[in-house]
């Protein structure tokens, strides 16, 4: 089965697994002897019931699945459990809402009062607006990741058990009570997957760290040798989580790209930009035979999943990460197709690996435009951003026939594909990695 | 482009949930159907178990086959034979069902 037919029957099945309990419970409701409702309490017991399949079925989406996040990437995936999370979080403020305009009693929202199924309802509501808020606000919060990560699993856990406790009790009938534990024991069993099962893979697997290297302009190349196995293939492009805290059970794992070569299994290299806690205060910290456990590789940023006559690689800041690793594949590999980088910055000091890339000309078929903030126009080097009219000036013409890669700060990448797109480039040709989500 | 399409999946997605859940909704505001029309499967069993011995489903089919014949039909089972009520009512359902 090709890569799109796997993800459309991966979407076709999150669909039908979040339909399934509204048409057990029009089963179950349809059955002998049951009374009409009027339309708004049948609306809020709908709403109900998506939200607790959609919140149920969410994790699957963030769950590190391999055979579900490789048709996707896994920043897609994240990204649309971000989106319909808050779907589910509107479905949710809707059903005890519709429910107490249907005659209700607002009371039934006191977690502390009525039999333990109301209670549970109650609870699991809170907790779950709760959940979005924690996710929506988490920097304004100065929440860090790291907790951030462990209040969503712990509160994700609530909610969907309470959740389902709730509609098992609720009497929408004996199959939907069925529906609704399975449901149940499912997420029990991926969170097992992920919390027990995938860490003790990884802790079979450890690498340790040979040298924290400083790149300059805040940045961290932490390079890994494995110690006691054969390594880890990847594509260049792709991610991995990384665990320093020394075990791979915590909560605290960070993706960050591959940026050395994917033809070198033994010898992986993340490079790393200070942006928060993790990134400025443990990874400086971090020393050479530490362990370190990678879970990976995930992602579909990268040329090999493409036919292309050509590479455009567009790179913002520490966006220039998965382009080292996509350039010195290419190299090694020795792909005569003509490379194009755009490289953005704030100043030349701020560009990391630019020496390094440079070198790269000579042994592939490169070419490089600097974009420079803070800096005189040049030679192979311009004033300002990346724009429109700027890439006008440098694309090839056959750039339709291209593959282009765009990583580097949101508003640069929303910029940069809306010109690409003007420019005549395919939208099936750009391909690009967003993480910045909570 | 990935991210662009996805917010485009999820709306659309999420407007076809919340359709499917109006739709659920109208189809709860109707009542489901008479205890009876669900258990006519078990008229037929409980025919032979109380019926059988005196008389033929053909025979006693069209008292059953119209609602007003139907309410005076049942009103005589409740006071003949010894079947419960929910029996008489399978009974009642299974023979309107035949058609005869």
């Amino acid at each position: 089965m090709t890569l799109s037919l796997r993800g459309v029957a991966w979407l076709g099945l999150y669909l039908a697994i979040a339909l399934l309990p509204l048409l057990v419970t029009a089963l179950s409701r349809l059955s002998a002897g049951s009374q009409g409702l009027p339309l708004v309490q049948g609306l809020g017991i709908a709403a109900g019931t998506l939200a607790l399949a959609l919140m149920a079925v969410q994790f699957a989406l963030v769950a590190r699945l391999p055979a579900a996040s490789r048709p996707f990437g896994s920043d897609a995936l994240m990204y649309f459990h971000r989106l319909m999370g808050l779907a589910a979080a509107a479905f949710l403020l809707a059903h005890p809402v519709l429910l107490i305009a249907s005659g209700w009693p607002a009371a039934s929202l006191d977690p502390l009062a009525g039999p333990a199924a109301s209670r549970a309802a109650a609870a699991s509501f809170w907790l779950a607006l709760l959940l979005v808020l924690l996710s929506v606000a988490r920097r304004r919060l100065r929440l860090r990741y790291e907790w951030w990560q462990a209040s969503h699993s712990l509160l994700a856990a609530a909610v969907v058990l309470g959740g389902a406790f709730h509609g098992m009790a609720a009497g929408s009938g004996r199959l939907a009570a069925w529906l609704l534990a399975a449901y149940a024991v499912g997420f029990l069993a991926l969170l097992l997957h992920y919390r027990l099962w995938r860490p003790l893979a990884l802790r079979r697997r450890p690498w340790r760290l040979i040298e924290n290297r400083d790149e300059g302009a805040s940045t961290r190349t932490l390079v890994l040798e494995p110690a006691g196995h054969d390594g880890l293939s990847f594509e260049p492009g792709q991610f991995a989580w990384l665990a320093t805290g020394g075990s791979p059970f915590g909560f605290g794992q960070h993706p960050v790209s591959f940026s050395s070569s994917a033809m070198q299994l033994q010898r992986l290299e993340f490079s790393v930009k200070a942006l928060g806690d993790w990134s400025s205060v443990q990874v400086p910290a971090l020393e050479p035979g530490q362990p370190v456990y990678v879970d990976g590789p995930y992602g579909a940023f990268t040329p090999d999943r493409h036919a292309a006559d050509g590479w455009l690689l567009i790179a913002g800041g520490v966006g220039i990460t998965p382009m080292r690793s996509m350039l010195l594949t290419l190299r090694d590999r020795r792909d005569p197709r003509p490379v194009l980088l755009v490289h953005a910055a704030h100043d030349p000091g701020r560009a990391i690996f630019r020496e390094e890339i440079d070198r790269l000309c000579g042994d592939m078929n490169l070419s490089i435009v600097r974009v420079y903030e803070a800096a005189a126009a040049g030679e192979g080097v311009e004033q300002g951003y990346v724009t429109q009219e700027l890439l006008r000036r440098h694309l090839p013409s056959g750039i339709a026939r291209w593959q282009c890669f765009v990583c580097g700060p949101a508003p640069m990448m929303n910029a940069v594909e809306r010109a690409l797109l003007d420019l005549g480039v395919p939208a099936g040709r750009i391909q690009s990695e967003r993480f910045d989500l909570v | 482009m990935r991210h662009r399409t996805l917010r485009r999946v999820a709306l659309v997605l999420s407007a076809g949930l919340a359709l499917a859940a109006l739709g659920l909704a109208l189809l709860l505001r109707w009542p489901g159907p008479p205890p009876a029309a669900v258990a006519a499967g078990q008229g037929a069993a409980a025919f032979g178990q109380h019926c059988a011995r005196c008389h033929e489903p053909a025979e006693v089919a069209p008292a059953f086959s119209d609602a007003a014949s139907a309410a005076t039909a049942i009103r005589l089972l409740e006071s003949h034979g010894r079947a419960p009520l929910e029996q008489d009512l399978q009974i009642a359902a299974w023979l309107a069902a035949r058609g005869d």
